[in-house]
């Protein structure tokens, strides 16, 4: 059977039975299990510092993603800024993104990867990450097919947005419906809200305060999500952070 | 068949095997993703597919839309010359992979039963072989991608089919995706509800540090502040974020 026409069975055969805020995670289990990765993400992006986790095949996907945003910088950034696919090999994460590579090898399972981006026209909005836990490099027909794929999936995703999105009318209150409201993202919520905390405690931009909660997080050895959601529960004196700027 | 074993399974190419070089591939996907317009991509597409596909000398894309078949892109005047020769025909290997959504090889053109007016066409015009496969579409992309091979007979091989395929499976979504007028609005609503919602999360972090209270709480104080001020609850979240990005005291809510 065709990819494209496999790719839509498989994700619609599950859709009745979910909400629509699940669709993300559904898109991202049937891209994986289409193009035969072994872990898939799907991650909003807007501008270098927003991004937001849409859904992942699972736990081990979600985890690469946390891993990758809590540190910054890697394959699905590269692949969102550069607006192509990004493929990837442990030799290539090691010398590219060493410390992204220590801990992602380190927590997970997968050993190669391909970024790709979701986009309408040249307007990129988000990344479908494919893992792999063959250390295999993937090859160009894979990228290929990930790249098609993506760009279906970039088709439903904006298809499905509720009625309110065809004027490009985005909700005042801040709380669009649908899969923008999805789990992943209500958790990612916490780190903005810690930058905004970070903002007012140590006087810095939003950018600094950013980089400030990353370096707290790398070297507590937790991920920024789980330091942002320490943060807002009151359990870290952010005037301390200061010291790890300073020194 | 165990398609987790097997990366790619379903795709052209055995994974390991040999292969076009992995570099050219990057790069064609590079090239795809820097289309403007659908016109662009289309015709990028059938570029490709003539530079990858060994046996593809010539490549087009055939639409059977409204209005008739027409020949949407090219990679040279041999391909639209042969597609034209078809349309005026009513008949030939494009039109009927565009309607069956199939695959028909014309394997020689000095000996085909099925299109002796085409491929005698063809066959005058130093093409010897072709290889048409249908959108995968369906009715919203009906369309051909079609590949002419001059000189020798013979057409593309079983890694040029699964290839052709794909590239065809591409044009059909690029159609599809092209056909939504208020695609660019959603896209934008997506930027924008991402970013107004940063921002309101950001502000209302903000007021937690500044009064010691809840994210319940901050966010409420935001709503009175602007129902005071009579002013959006988002431009006044922009304005405490703004504030303290500037370097300057934070502004009451």
């Amino acid at each position: 059977m065709e990819l494209v026409e496999r790719f839509t069975r498989t994700w619609t055969a599950e859709a009745s039975d979910t909400g629509d805020e699940l669709l993300p995670s559904l898109l991202a289990r049937a891209a994986a299990r289409v193009l035969s990765a072994d872990g898939a993400g799907l991650s909003l992006m807007s501008g270098p510092g927003l991004r937001l986790p849409l859904g992942a095949s699972g736990e081990d996907a979600a985890t690469a993603e946390r891993l990758q945003f809590s540190i910054g910088e890697g394959p699905c950034f590269e692949a969102h800024q550069q607006g192509r696919p990004v493929t990837v090999t442990v030799e290539k994460l090691t010398e590219r993104w060493p410390v992204l590579a220590g801990q992602h090898l380190g927590c997970t399972p997968f050993r190669a990867g391909i970024s790709t981006p979701l986009r309408q026209g040249a307007e990129r909005f988000g990344v479908l990450d494919l893992y792999f836990t063959s250390p295999e490099a993937p090859q160009g027909h894979d990228v290929i097919a990930a790249q098609l794929i993506a760009e279906v999936t970039a088709g439903v995703l904006l298809e499905t947005l509720g009625p309110d999105a065809e004027n490009g009318d985005a909700p005042a209150d801040g709380v669009p419906a649908a899969w923008l409201d999805s789990p992943a993202i209500r958790r990612r919520r916490d780190v903005w809200v810690a930058v905004g905390m970070a903002n007012l405690s140590l006087r810095q931009s939003s950018d600094d305060a950013l980089a400030t909660l990353r370096a707290h997080a790398y070297a507590e050895g937790c991920t920024l999500d789980e330091l942002a959601h320490e943060v807002v529960a009151g359990g870290v004196d952010l005037e301390g952070l200061r010291a790890d700027v300073e020194t | 068949m165990d398609a987790s074993k097997e990366r790619g399974a379903g795709v052209p190419g055995e994974p390991g095997g040999p292969g076009p070089d992995q570099d050219a591939f990057d790069e064609l996907g590079r090239l795809l993703l820097r289309g403007r317009t659908l016109e662009e991509v289309l015709s990028r597409l059938t570029e490709l597919v003539a530079a990858t596909v060994s046996g593809a000398d010539q490549v087009s894309l055939t639409l059977t839309g409204d209005g008739g078949a027409r020949t949407a892109a090219s990679s040279g005047p041999l391909a639209v010359d042969l597609d034209h020769v078809q349309y005026r025909l009513g008949s030939g290997p494009c039109l009927d992979a565009a309607h069956d959504g199939a695959v028909v090889r014309v394997p020689d053109t000095a000996d085909d039963a099925r299109y002796p007016e085409f491929a005698a066409a063809a066959q005058r015009a130093g093409v010897r072989s072709s290889f048409s496969v249908g959108l995968p579409g369906g009715p919203r992309a009906p369309g051909a991608l079609n590949l002419y091979r001059v000189e020798e007979p013979d057409d593309v091989d079983e890694e040029g089919a699964r290839l052709a395929e794909l590239f065809a499976s591409f044009a059909a979504v690029a159609l599809v995706n092209a056909a939504g007028p208020d695609r660019e609005h959603r896209v934008r609503y997506v930027h924008v509800a991402m970013r107004n919602r940063a921002v309101l999360d950001q502000a209302t972090g903000v007021v937690m540090a500044r009064e010691s209270c809840d994210a319940e709480q901050a966010y409420d104080r935001l709503v009175a502040a602007a129902r005071a001020q009579d002013r959006p609850l988002l431009e006044v979240a922009a304005a405490v974020v703004a504030d303290l990005d500037r370097g300057g005291p934070p502004g009451a809510p």
